[in-house]
C-alpha cells in the first residue's frame, strides 16, 4: 500500500504518525466532562453496554442467591411467596433481557468496526440512542423491584395470570413497558450491525473473506429482526388489554391465551440462538487463535449458522407440548427440536477439529472454552431430551428444565463471554491479566455451576416443580436443594474471582504488548486500547480477514498507509464497499458528538413512564417530543451541493454517501421496513388466530363500516403522488408541490383509520372488534408515517440537501408511502373476514 | 457468478413457507372436520410437493455451478450446501404427515 498521509489542511504535506493520531483524535475524540454524555463512539458505547450488562448480571446473579438461599432447606419463611416470584420473574428478566442480549450487542458494538475495518458503526447516533434506551428501560425495572413492584407472573408473563384479573397493579406494566422500552436498543443494534456487516468492510474484504465473526452477527442480527417484532406485538396487545380492556388474551370475551404463548415463545425459542450464535462466533474467533491455524470448514460452519437460524423459527411449540395440541403438530416441532442439534454439532465438530489439526497452546480463554464444550454438550443432550414429546411431558416444568436451560445458556453464553472477556480484555485495558485469581475464579465456577445445576435434574426427574417458593420435607428433595445452593454460592465466588481480576488488571495490570495471542484478526492491527477512529487508514483486505499479520499491518496503518489515511474538513470519515467484493463505492460521513440522542430517549422515557402511570395526556406529548427530536437529527447532516467522487488513497475516488442509492440509510431503512413488516405479519397472524382458534365467536359480528375504506385511495393516489415527486426531481424539477401533496393525503389516510376507530363503538366487547382496533390503529400510525417522511423530504428539499443526484430522502418518501399504502390491504381482507368470522354479536 | 445473497436463502425459506403451510393444513383439517383420509392426503401431496420444489431448486443450483463458463463463487456453494441441509430438514420434518395420528 502506498503513503497517503497527505492532508487537505497541512496542504499536501504528508503527516507524520503522531501527527496524524493528534489530527485524527481532534475530530472522533468525545469531548470530556459533561460532554461524555454526548458520545456517539462505538469503543466507548460498546464498552458501556457490557459495563452496564455485567452490572445486571450482578444483580441478577444475586437475585439467584436469594432464591438459593430460600430453597437450601424445605419449609423455609425466609422469604414469602409474593416476595419469591418478584424474585424469580426479576432474575430470569434480568438475565436474558438485561444481560444476555446487550452483553453480546456491546461486545458487537465495540468489535465489529474493528475486526471489519471501519472506523464505527453505520449509525453513531443510534448506537448511543439504543443504549440510553438500555438504561433507562433497565432502570424502570430495578428501580420497580426495589420499591416493591417488580413484576411477578415470570419471565414469560403467560397470561391470563399476567392480565389485569389476576394481576392488578403495576407489576406487569413494569415488564411489558420496560422490556419493550429496552427492545428499542436491540431492534436499533441488529439494524446497524446488518447495515455495518454489508456495507463497511474494509476494501477487499469480501464476504467469503469476512472474519467468521461477522457471519455469525450478520445471521444473529437477521434473527432480530424478525424474532423481535412477535415479543413487541404481544407485549403491546398484552398492555392494551391492562389498560384499555382491549381482550385480546381473554377467553370469555374471544381471546385465547395460547395466544400470548405462540407471540412470546415465537421470539423466544429463536432467542435462545439469538443468544449462542453471537458466543459461537466468539468461539469460533478465540479457538483458532489459540490452535494457531485457521478455522476448518469456515463454508460448513456457514451452512449451519444459516440452517440454526431458519429452524430455530420451527421450534417454538416445544414450549407448548402440553397445552393440547394434535399429535402431528407436535412431531413437526419435536422433529424441527431435534435437527437443530445437527448444525449446532458441525460447528463443535469445526472446533474440535481446528484444535486437533492446530498446535493448541493453553491459556486462560482456553479454560472457559473447555468449561464451555462440557457444559454446552450436557445441554444439548438435555435438549435433545426435551425435544421428545413423551419426555418433555413428563419433565415439563419441573427443575429438569431449569438445570436444562441452565446448562445451555451458561453453557452456550456466560462460558464464552467470560473466555471472550480473558481474551479481550488486554484489548480493552492494554494490560495484561493477573493469573493469579483468574486460575481459580475458573475452577469455583465450573465446580460450583455444575454442583448447582446437574443436581437439579435429578431433583426435577424426583419431581421437584419449577417457581415453588418452598417445599416439604419428606419428598426426599432436600439434599439435593441443600447442595444445589451450597454449588450456587460457590460459583458466585467464583464470579466474584473475576469481578476482582477484572479490576486488578485494570488497576495493576502489566501493559500488555499489542498483540498478546498472535491472533491474526483485524482488531489486534489498531492500538490497544484503541483510539477513537480505529485506523489510521483503512488496510486493503488481499485474503481472509481471519488470516491477516495485524503486527506489521498494525504499524503500517498507523503510518497512515492505506484508504483514508488523513484528516479532511474536520469530518468523520470511513468506507462504504460493494455489498458481495468489497470494493469500495462511498465515503460515508458520519455524525460526531451529539446529545440528540440523550434528549430523544429521555422523552421515549416520557412516553413510555406515562403509559406506565396512566397518566394519558403525557405520552402523545412524549411521542411528538420522540418525532420532532429524530426529525432534528438529521439536520447537520448531507451537502447542500453535488460534489461528486472525492479522492480516497491509492489513486481512487468515490461518491460521498449521499450521493449514491446503496447507501447506508437506504438499507437501514429496508431493514426497518422488514421489522415493521414483521410485526404487521405476526398481528395478523394473532387476528388469524383468534377467529380460528378461540373460543367465544359464536352469533353474528357487528357488520363494516365502509366509509374509512376511502383511505385504500388516498393512501393509493399518496403513493403514487411520492413517485411523481420522485420523478420531477430525478428531471431536476420542483417535487416540493406533489411531494406536500403526497403527505397531505397520507394524512387525510391516518385520519381516515382513526375514523375507522371511532366507528367501532365500544372495542372492549369481543376480540373481534378489539382487533379491527388494532389494525385501524396500525394503519394510522404508519400513514402519520408516510405524512411525516414525506414532509421533512419536502424540508430537506427546501433547504437545498436534495438535487437529482442526492435523492435518498424522496426515496425513502416512497417506500414509507408505499409500505403504509400496501399496509391497508391485508387490514381490510382481515377486518372483512371479521365481520364474517362471528362473535361481538 | 453470484453477486448477491440470494443463494443461501431458497432452500431454508422453502423449508419455512412448507412448515407453515403443512401446520395451517393441519390444523384447518382438523378445525373443519374434513374426512381424515383427505386430510392425509392433502397433507402427503402437499408435503411431496413441497420436496419437489426443493429437488428443483437444488438441481437449479446445482446445474448453475456446473455450467461450463460459470466461475462460482464461494457463496454459490454454500448456498448448494444451504439448500441440500433443507432439504433434508423438509424430509425429517414433514415425515410424521404419513404415519402420526391428525386431529385430536
Amino acid at each position: 500500500m502506498s503513503r497517503n498521509t497527505r492532508s487537505p489542511e497541512t496542504g499536501g504535506e504528508p503527516l507524520s504518525p503522531i501527527a496524524l493520531h493528534k489530527a485524527l483524535s481532534a475530530i472522533w475524540d468525545t469531548p470530556p466532562g459533561w460532554g461524555r454524555l454526548s458520545s456517539v463512539n462505538h469503543t466507548i458505547l460498546g464498552k458501556r453496554f457490557m459495563v452496564l450488562a455485567l452490572i445486571f448480571f450482578t444483580i441478577g446473579g444475586l437475585l439467584a442467591m436469594l432464591i438459593r438461599a430460600q430453597l437450601a432447606t424445605p419449609n423455609s419463611a425466609f422469604i414469602g411467596p409474593e416476595l419469591y416470584n418478584q424474585l424469580f420473574t426479576m432474575h430470569g428478566t434480568v438475565m436474558m433481557f438485561l444481560f444476555a442480549i446487550p452483553m453480546f450487542e456491546g461486545l458487537a458494538i465495540y468489535m465489529l468496526p474493528k475486526l471489519l475495518g471501519a472506523r464505527d458503526l453505520a449509525f453513531p447516533r443510534m448506537t448511543a440512542y439504543g443504549f440510553w434506551c438500555y438504561l433507562f428501560g433497565g432502570m424502570i425495572l430495578i428501580v420497580a423491584m426495589v420499591t416493591g413492584y417488580a413484576p411477578n407472573a415470570g419471565w414469560f408473563m403467560y397470561t391470563p395470570l399476567s392480565s389485569g384479573t389476576y394481576t392488578p397493579g403495576i407489576n406487569a406494566d413494569v415488564w411489558l413497558l420496560g422490556i419493550t422500552f429496552v427492545e428499542i436498543s436491540a431492534i436499533t443494534a441488529a439494524v446497524e450491525i446488518m447495515v455495518t456487516i454489508l456495507k463497511m468492510r474494509a476494501p477487499g474484504m469480501s464476504l467469503t473473506r469476512m472474519p467468521i465473526f461477522g457471519w455469525y452477527m450478520l445471521v444473529t442480527a437477521g434473527m432480530m429482526l424478525i424474532g423481535f417484532p412477535p415479543l413487541i406485538l404481544g407485549s403491546i396487545l398484552l398492555e392494551m388489554e391492562r389498560a384499555f380492556d382491549l381482550p385480546y388474551f381473554d377467553p370469555t370475551r374471544g381471546g385465547d391465551p395460547l395466544l400470548w404463548q405462540h407471540l412470546f415463545w415465537l421470539f423466544g425459542h429463536p432467542e435462545v440462538y439469538i443468544i449462542f450464535l453471537p458466543a459461537a462466533g466468539v468461539l469460533s474467533t478465540i479457538i483458532p487463535t489459540f490452535a494457531r491455524r485457521t478455522l476448518v470448514a469456515y463454508n460448513a460452519i456457514i451452512v449451519a449458522i444459516v440452517a440454526m437460524a431458519f429452524l430455530s423459527f420451527g421450534l417454538w411449540v416445544h414450549h407448548m407440548f402440553t397445552v393440547g395440541i394434535p399429535h402431528l403438530a407436535l412431531a413437526f416441532f419435536s422433529a424441527a427440536s431435534a435437527l437443530v442439534a445437527i448444525p449446532t454439532a458441525v460447528q463443535i465438530f469445526a472446533w474440535i477439529g481446528t484444535l486437533a489439526s492446530g498446535k493448541p497452546k493453553f491459556d486462560i480463554p482456553m479454560l472457559y472454552v473447555v468449561g464451555f464444550f462440557i457444559v454446552f454438550v450436557c445441554g444439548g443432550l438435555t435438549g435433545v431430551m426435551l425435544a421428545m414429546v413423551p419426555f418433555n411431558s413428563q419433565a415439563h416444568d419441573s427443575y429438569f428444565v431449569v438445570a436444562h436451560l441452565h446448562y445451555v445458556l451458561v453453557g452456550g453464553f456466560v462460558f464464552p463471554m467470560l473466555a471472550a472477556l480473558y481474551y479481550w480484555l488486554p484489548h480493552f485495558t492494554g494490560r495484561s491479566s493477573i493469573y493469579r485469581l483468574s486460575v481459580p475464579a475458573f475452577w469455583l465456577i465450573i465446580i460450583g455451576f455444575n454442583l448447582t445445576f446437574f443436581l437439579m435434574h435429578v431433583t426435577g426427574l424426583m419431581g421437584m416443580p419449577r417457581r415453588i417458593s418452598t417445599y416439604p420435607s419428606n419428598w426426599g428433595w432436600d439434599w439435593l436443594n441443600l447442595l444445589s445452593s451450597f454449588g450456587g454460592f460457590i460459583m458466585t465466588m467464583g464470579f466474584a474471582l473475576v469481578l476482582a481480576d477484572i479490576i486488578m488488571q485494570f488497576r495493576f495490570g502489566v501493559p500488555s504488548p499489542r498483540n498478546p495471542w498472535g491472533a491474526r484478526t483485524l482488531e489486534w492491527a489498531t492500538p490497544t486500547p484503541p483510539p477513537s477512529y480505529n485506523f489510521a487508514a483503512l488496510p486493503s483486505i488481499t485474503k481472509r480477514a481471519d488470516d491477516l499479520d495485524p503486527d506489521s499491518l498494525g504499524a503500517t496503518l498507523a503510518g497512515g498507509e492505506g484508504y483514508l489515511g488523513f484528516p479532511r474538513a474536520n469530518r468523520q470519515e470511513t468506507l462504504g464497499v460493494d455489498m458481495m467484493t468489497g470494493i469500495p463505492d462511498q465515503v460515508i460521513i458520519l455524525p460526531r458528538s451529539s446529545f440528540m440522542p440523550l434528549w430523544t430517549a429521555l422523552a421515549t422515557g416520557v412516553f413510555f413512564l406515562g403509559l406506565l402511570f396512566k397518566v394519558y395526556w403525557i405520552v402523545p406529548i412524549g411521542a411528538a417530543l420522540v418525532v420532532w427530536l429524530f426529525l432534528l437529527w438529521p439536520r447537520d447532516l448531507g451537502a447542500q451541493r453535488d460534489i461528486g467522487p472525492i479522492d480516497i488513497g491509492q489513486d481512487t475516488a468515490v461518491p460521498a454517501d449521499g450521493e449514491v442509492t446503496d447507501n447506508v440509510t437506504w438499507w437501514a431503512s429496508l431493514f426497518a421496513v422488514a421489522v415493521d413488516t414483521t410485526l404487521y405479519a405476526s398481528l395478523l397472524f394473532g387476528g388469524l388466530y383468534l377467529a380460528v382458534v378461540a373460543p367465544g365467536w359464536d352469533g353474528i359480528a357487528p357488520t363494516v363500516n365502509w366509509l374509512p375504506a376511502l383511505g385504500i385511495v388516498t393512501a393509493l393516489v399518496a403513493a403514487v403522488l411520492a413517485r411523481r415527486a420522485r420523478a420531477r426531481n430525478a428531471a431536476g424539477q420542483s417535487p416540493l408541490a406533489v411531494l406536500l401533496g403526497s403527505a397531505g393525503l397520507s394524512g387525510v389516510t391516518a385520519l381516515l383509520c382513526v375514523l375507522g376507530l371511532l366507528l367501532l363503538g365500544d372495542a372492549t366487547v369481543h376480540a373481534n372488534l378489539a382487533l379491527r382496533f388494532a389494525l385501524f390503529l396500525y394503519c394510522a400510525v404508519h400513514a402519520t408515517v408516510a405524512m411525516l417522511v414525506a414532509g421533512h423530504a419536502a424540508w430537506r428539499w427546501h433547504g437545498g440537501y436534495v438535487s437529482a443526484v442526492r435523492a435518498t430522502d424522496l426515496r425513502l418518501s416512497v417506500l414509507w408511502t408505499d409500505y403504509a399504502g400496501l399496509a391497508l390491504v391485508p387490514a381490510w381482507a382481515l377486518i372483512l373476514l371479521l365481520a364474517n368470522a362471528g362473535g361481538a354479536a | 457468478m453470484s453477486r448477491t445473497l440470494w443463494p443461501i436463502l431458497p432452500g431454508f425459506t422453502l423449508w419455512a413457507l412448507a412448515f407453515v403451510v403443512l401446520y395451517a393444513m393441519q390444523y384447518l383439517g382438523c378445525y373443519y372436520a374434513w374426512d381424515p383420509a383427505l386430510h392425509r392426503t392433502l397433507l402427503i401431496a402437499a408435503a411431496i410437493v413441497s420436496l419437489a420444489l426443493l429437488a428443483g431448486c437444488l438441481a437449479f443450483q446445482l446445474r448453475a455451478l456446473r455450467r461450463p463458463q460459470a466461475t462460482p463463487t464461494a457463496i454459490d456453494r454454500i448456498g448448494v450446501g444451504a439448500t441440500i441441509a433443507a432439504l433434508a430438514a423438509t424430509l425429517v420434518t414433514l415425515a410424521p404427515v404419513t404415519f402420526v395420528s391428525m386431529c385430536l
